[in-house]
């Protein structure tokens, strides 16, 4: 199995604007969830979500774009990111290498759709037909960076960025890739507050991962990527390297199009043949981050999965979803991003909000920094819609 | 590279095309707005309860699939991909337009959940109990391309035999009014066998689920041989033909062994003044075919072209109302199938097949 290596990282959420912002946050247990402030519902006093706090205009002045109304909050959220991350791995586009782009979301330009689908035709909102595409955000991306060689959209809802990382990392083994950009990107949206509203499994309050008594999940919003590069780019430039990609599995719950399988087949499967994919035994790894939405039915599922391979001893594990809240289609590269932060400051994020364990599993979430361990192996879960589940496993570069 | 057969194959279409050995004998001529897919009796295919619940692009795209694989003989997939330009319009719209009318109330879940862009290849997974690899790509017209290039990684990572690959975009009523204000189409309903001859702006819209089963061994089954496929964001006619020639070069092939090349041409004067151009420099001496005219423009179209392509290198028989330039009898090895975003005027895409 070839090196795949990271050499950037991009990340904009509700805790923090970029990689050192974020981390200050994770470690002082800082939560971004707060009453919603910039996006327009009826709902504004009911529900507390993980929002980047700038408004659309702000955003665009971040990433350098003239006028914001061309464009969806996502496709802004994504290319603040990807830019930090391009800049971060200090790619030289025009070196001869094949670069692509693999990134992800959901929504892509539903923001926009919601708000002026039912005005009259002008060129302005006549915009949405534009960028209400998923993958607007990628041709923009390529635009703004001039990546030409590949590009590609993955919308497979809650893991899409998680299969984004892992198809950028098969591409770069393929051969047919010597660098990727990979990541995803989503922002709140009254379709999908409202959605998840009908499901009723939205917390009002804070959200609890893991709790005995949690009521549900916090939806947020945020873009991260990663730079994956072969053994050949990496040695071309003697780059800083932040880890590797060591092993990934997609699985298919084949269950129910929202809801998980009390068992977590699916989970299982995408974390059995994540760990056999990285030739490593289940309990080399030093840190799971748990998808741990925060709903009945998902830390159930996934805790079902966790005692499959593990039985009770679980290794040290967290969900930081009650930091960010739920961001969809970026969860996966978001949390890549805290495992990769995870593995070069040897820390364990706690799983905040967290009051009485699951009462049914003999194991439970760290709830306070660890800061004494030697975290070389990260396991990070994503798990979507249509029973969706994607492992990706990270290390260290010894 | 291992082999890849294409073993199994189905397309809905606003043609008669789901049949096994129908190949657009007495093609439909339309005069209206848009295509919509001529249905088959999803009962057949599909249980009565989890029918009713389902939109149109689910049905077609469930169907398609199965009748794909009962094509290859097959009952299980090691992988599920497909590729799909905007998903599931006819419920995304559903729940907005409930959204907005009553103003974030009284709406329900259904539409909701069926609105993600991987419900298609989910549902199949769900009917099947397929706990494998499940990935959907959405890069509009793309999407099909990255759809197939995935399952030719997949297949040479050996860990995979057989693999479902499709694509599926359906076209709405709203869909084809919003489309309709930045001119993407024609302006008055059109004849779909003159739509190549009309010298403006715009094209015909239409739908369509194509899906096929790949895999690693031939049978009698097989139609094809996949051998690779070609992607690229933006280039000019001149990087566009080098890059094409590395690609072919890269399995021994010159421009002039390509015996078909089939085009995007949809009637939309500047582009497929750019398919013409750069096949009459690069492919003289090849047929080129088109098919756009029968089943109408949408993101995943060129899935269409794919099932064309495949058909043509199992019995070596072109239909006429495929004819665009050149009808040289040969028989045919190479088909190529070239594509690109004619709006935005990127995304290139070249798929390559050979006879089995």
């Amino acid at each position: 199995m070839c090196n795949i290596y990271i050499t950037g990282l991009g990340i904009i959420s509700a805790i923090g604007n970029n990689v050192s912002e974020t981390l200050v946050s994770l470690k002082a247990k800082k939560t971004g969830i707060k009453p919603i402030q910039y996006l327009n519902t009826v709902h504004k006093n009911e529900f507390v979500v993980g929002e980047v706090a700038y408004s659309n205009e702000e955003l665009a002045k971040i990433s350098g774009i003239i006028d914001y109304k061309k464009h969806s909050r996502s496709t802004l959220l994504a290319l603040i990111a990807a830019k930090q991350a391009f800049e971060n791995s200090n790619i030289d586009i025009n070196d001869g290498l094949k670069t692509g782009i693999i990134s992800a979301s959901t929504v892509g330009g539903m923001d926009i759709t919601e708000d002026t689908y039912r005005l009259e035709s002008s060129t302005e909102n006549n915009n949405f037909i534009f960028i209400h595409y998923v993958s607007n955000h990628v041709d923009e991306i390529c635009k703004t960076l001039n990546i030409n060689d590949f590009s590609a959209t993955i919308s497979t809802a809650c893991s899409s960025s998680a299969n984004a990382i892992m198809n950028g990392a098969r591409m770069i083994k393929a051969g047919r890739l010597d660098r990727v950009i990979v990541g995803g990107t989503d922002a709140l949206s009254k379709f999908t507050l409202n959605g998840f509203n009908t499901l009723m499994i939205l917390d009002k309050e804070l959200c609890s991962p893991f709790d005995e008594n949690r009521r549900g999940l916090n939806l947020g919003e945020g873009a991260a990527y990663l730079v994956l590069e072969s053994e050949k780019a990496v040695k071309k430039y003697n780059k800083k390297i932040y880890g590797k990609v060591l092993g990934y599995a997609n699985a298919n719950d084949a269950y129910h199009q929202t809801a998980s399988s009390p068992e977590g087949n699916g989970a299982t499967l995408a974390m059995k043949q994540a760990i056999a994919s990285a030739k490593i035994t289940p309990n080399q790894i030093s840190y799971i981050n748990v998808h741990g939405t925060g709903t009945t039915n998902n830390d159930d599922s996934e805790g079902a999965a966790l005692q499959n391979i593990y039985g009770d001893k679980v290794p040290p594990f967290s969900s930081t979803k009650s930091y960010t809240g739920h961001t969809l289609a970026a969860a996966g590269s978001i949390e890549a991003v805290f495992s990769i932060l995870s593995i070069n400051n040897n820390l364990i994020f706690p799983n905040i909000n967290l009051k009485n364990k699951i009462e049914k599993f003999n194991f439970k979430p760290e709830t306070e920094i660890i800061d004494n361990k030697d975290i070389s192996v990260v396991l990070s879960n994503s798990f979507g819609f249509g029973g969706n589940n994607t492992t990706l496993i990270f290390g260290k570069n010894n | 590279m291992k082999d890849i057969f294409v073993n199994g194959l189905c397309s809905i279409s606003p043609q008669e095309t789901y049949e096994k050995n129908s190949f657009l004998d007495n093609p439909i001529n339309y005069k209206q707005e848009y295509l919509k897919v001529i249905n088959p009796d999803y009962k057949n295919f599909i249980d009565n309860q989890v029918l009713r619940r389902m939109s149109n692009i689910i049905r077609m795209g469930v169907t398609s699939a199965k009748i794909a694989m009962q094509e290859a003989e097959i009952e299980s997939l090691d992988a599920i991909i497909a590729g799909t330009g905007l998903g599931c319009m006819t419920d995304t719209e559903k729940f907005l337009n409930r959204l907005i009318d009553n103003n974030e109330t009284l709406l329900t879940p259904t539409s909701f959940i069926q609105s993600t862009h991987n419900t298609v290849a989910a549902q199949i997974a769900v009917m099947i109990n397929c706990k494998k690899y499940n990935m959907t790509y959405v890069n509009q017209n793309i999407a099909f391309e990255l759809a197939l290039t995935d399952a030719i990684i997949t297949i040479n990572e050996g860990v995979a035999e057989n693999i479902l690959v499709g694509g599926i975009d359906e076209i709405t009523t709203e869909n084809f009014e919003q489309k309709k204000r930045i001119s993407a189409w024609k302006t008055s309903e059109i004849d779909n066998f003159n739509l190549l001859n009309s010298k403006t702006e715009g094209c015909l819209a239409g739908e369509c689920s194509t899906f096929a089963v790949l895999s690693t061994q031939k049978t009698e089954n097989t139609y094809a041989k996949i051998i690779d496929v070609f992607t690229i964001f933006k280039a000019s006619e001149n990087e566009l033909q080098d890059k094409l020639l590395n690609f072919l070069q890269k399995y021994n092939l010159n421009f002039n062994d390509i015996d078909v090349v089939i085009t995007g041409n949809n009637g939309n004067f500047s582009s497929d003044k750019i398919y013409d151009e750069f096949c009459s420099t690069n492919f003289p001496n090849s047929t080129q075919l088109v098919y756009k005219h029968l089943v109408g423009e949408h993101d995943s179209a060129s899935s269409f072209g794919f099932w064309i392509a495949a058909k043509i290198l199992k019995n070596n028989i072109i239909p006429k109302s495929l004819v665009y330039k050149n009808n040289i009898e040969r028989s045919i090895k190479y088909v190529l199938i070239y594509n690109f975003n004619y709006y935005l005027k990127y995304n290139h895409s070249f798929v390559l097949m050979q006879k089995a």
